[in-house]
């Protein structure tokens, strides 16, 4: 089935596709600013037209480059592209100051779609069983798992918990305008039969993340630190030695990164910080981290895009986003029609083939791209900020605009976009917004349905194993952090005195 | 991280929290009152249209009360729009009027106008030299009204 999807996504239409989405994600990623989540969710809309396949090879082309495009800026001007990269710019900074710049691009390249294959076996091998155990899940169990998703997301809030749970709260509360799900009575719908089918969670996503963006980088005042590109780029491969010294470092982090990704809420961030920091227990030369040690850069090239295979399993299998991209690409699937889940795997079987070829050829798509264009791929940095803020309004109104042929979705997207900017001013991350929006009518519908099965008796979440132990699971994400902020906070003052 | 100021709050400066959380709070009283008008629950347990809203919304109520008095107590300015330099309100104000003016102008006459209002406009406010500007313009509207018009079947028309 595998090698059929691959001959599949071969297809000279799809292969282009997904050219042109490593393409695109490449520049998304090697700007700073422009995120993968922000990519994808612009790009949503306009593979509306696509066959899902076509669609997808877009989307997932993006996903993939945009993750191991970030890495360019992070290694050639000491700023992150995305999210992901940030600990690429420990080492990865250091080795072109010391004259290394091909050696970094080219581990960062070489390394990314290793951890991008890795993560790929990972979802090939353990996505089918998990999917086959949640067949077993009922009503309960599916409330238990969407509150679960939800509270990952908001856990990762750091210190800004409280909001955190507002925002994705709100997310809910949103998720309740439209026709109830169970008797298709108008709820919070002004009379307005634009409001019947809920908030347009693809508009309202475009805008939080391409306008809300936009608009907190022209408040900013941001200096983006361009480049000159003077010196020769050298050599792109590692030796031999360099190989070797990296690949026991490079297999651990490959597992912990697919394992970090499979927890909802979680990201190539914490992924890269983690085997960087895993690395450097290990290394004979731990002094040469954050020096322009050649295994801190591969470790956290890997990281980042080996937790792809991991966020992407549980996303498609318990539709759960294991970061905000994978939130987003449940948006853009329910667009194609599929509902992430185990019965995409029994509905949707090729579908879900095509999705794993797609990611083996994206990665293989990288690699050859990556190596070939690596001057090129620096040049990309040359961008203005303001060019790029022009084309992301533009397309965000066109994007709202074009799947419904609605002014409405476009003003939705204008909303959130404003709010967006004030999350993002203040501090608030909006991966629990849109999460919220889209998980709400299936927490909602479940919630009802359970207590419809137990006849009202709310007991019902609490008496079967899995729900319980998901419940549990919410509770210790949501208390972790305060819990554990107040016994560091304890432990310091005690210190002190 | 966006750009925060530690500093003691004047009466000019948005208490970003406080008024967030009080949003939020009025928000979530107008959903409990108008959920506790849906019609109710059916005799076999399944609750009524209104049961999941004032649930969330209750939540919602009192996470807005912790956020209020967080923010009360809170030094942290995020909206100190003093701070931001006079190109940087400029360049705010002009991109959202231009967005305005794009509507406007799309409902009023054809797309191409307005895209071409609107590239053109934000390219002026954000100091794109005239040549870059002019060809950025004129391609992303032309190329937009042909991918999607003429390939895409989009109709770009509001009226």
């Amino acid at each position: 089935m595998l090698l059929h999807a691959i001959v599949q996504v071969l297809r000279p239409d799809i292969f282009i596709y997904n050219l042109a989405g490593v393409v695109v994600g490449m520049i998304i990623g090697a700007l700073p600013g422009l995120s993968a989540t922000m990519g994808v969710a612009i790009l949503t809309p306009l593979t509306f037209w696509l066959q899902p396949a076509q669609g997808l090879a877009v989307l997932l082309g993006i996903y993939n480059s945009a993750i191991w495009a970030g890495g360019i800026s992070a290694i050639l001007i000491n700023t992150p592209g995305t999210p992901a990269s940030i600990a690429q710019t420990f080492d990865g900074y250091k080795l072109v100051q010391k004259g290394k710049i091909g050696l970094a691009l080219g581990i960062n390249t070489i390394y990314s779609v290793t951890g991008g294959l890795v993560s790929t076996i990972f979802l090939i091998l353990a996505a089918f069983p998990i999917a086959n155990f949640a067949l077993k899940f009922g009503p309960p169990e599916y409330f238990a798992l969407g509150i679960f998703g939800l509270s990952m997301m908001i856990s990762v809030s750091g210190k800004q918990i409280v909001k955190g749970l507002i925002i994705g709260v709100m997310g809910l509360l949103f998720s309740t305008i439209g026709l109830d799900p169970m008797f298709s009575i108008p709820r919070f719908t002004f009379h307005n039969v634009n409001m019947m089918n809920g908030i347009p969670f693809v508009a309202a996503m475009i805008g939080m993340f391409g306008i809300g963006e936009v608009l907190f980088q022209i408040t900013e005042n941001r200096i983006t630190k361009k480049i000159t590109l003077t010196k020769e780029l050298g050599r792109i491969f590692p030796t031999f030695k360099e190989f070797k010294l990296t690949a026991l470092p490079c297999a651990i982090s490959s597992i912990i990164s697919v394992i970090i990704g499979a927890i909802p809420g979680t990201g190539g961030d914490i992924a890269s910080i983690v085997c960087w920091q895993q690395a450097k227990q290990m290394s004979k030369h731990p002094e040469e981290f954050g020096e322009g040690s050649i295994e801190g850069l591969a470790v956290t090239s890997l990281a980042n895009n080996g937790v792809i295979g991991g966020a992407m399993t549980t996303m498609m299998t318990l539709g759960i986003p294991g970061d905000a991209v994978t939130a987003v690409l449940i948006g853009s699937l329910m667009m194609y029609g599929m509902q992430p889940g185990p019965q995409m795997f029994i509905e949707h079987a090729d579908f879900v083939y095509n999705i794993m070829a797609l990611l083996i050829v994206g990665n293989l798509t990288i690699l050859i791209l990556g190596l070939l264009t690596s001057k090129l791929s620096a040049y990309i940095l040359y961008v203005k900020d303001e060019v790029i803020w022009i084309l992301v309004i533009g397309f965000c109104i066109l994007g709202s605009f074009a799947i419904n042929n609605s002014p409405f979705d476009v003003m939705i997207m204008i909303l959130a976009g404003i709010l967006g900017f004030i999350a993002k001013r203040m501090d608030i991350p909006v991966g629990p917004f849109i999460l919220a929006l889209l998980l709400g009518p299936i927490v909602e519908s479940n919630f009802r349905r359970s207590l419809a099965l137990s006849m009202g008796n709310h007991l019902i979440f609490f008496t079967r194993p899995i729900s319980l132990i998901l419940l549990v699971l919410t509770i210790l994400s949501l208390t972790y952090q305060p819990v554990s902020s107040y016994f560091k906070r304890k432990s310091f003052s005690k210190q002190t005195q | 991280m966006p750009s925060q100021v530690i500093m003691r709050k004047g009466i000019w400066e948005l208490k970003a929290d406080v008024i967030f959380g009080i949003f939020n709070a009025l928000l979530s009283i107008y959903w409990i009152t108008q959920s506790l008008k849906f019609p109710g629950g059916t005799a076999d347990g399944v609750p009524g249209a209104g049961y999941f809203p004032i649930l969330v919304a209750s939540l919602l109520f009192i996470l807005s009360i912790v956020l209020i008095i967080q923010g009360s107590q809170s030094k942290i300015v995020y909206f100190n729009v003093k701070m931001w330099s006079k190109d940087i309100k400029k360049m705010f104000l002009m991109t959202i009027f231009i967005i305005v003016v794009f509507f406007v102008l799309w409902y009023y006459t054809t797309y191409i106008i307005a895209c071409l209002v609107l590239t053109f406009g934000l390219g002026y406010t954000f100091r794109l030299s005239i040549k870059n500007n002019i060809i950025l313009s004129v391609v992303f509207s032309f190329g937009t009204y042909y991918v999607f018009n003429n390939l895409l079947q989009v109709m770009l028309k509001l009226r």
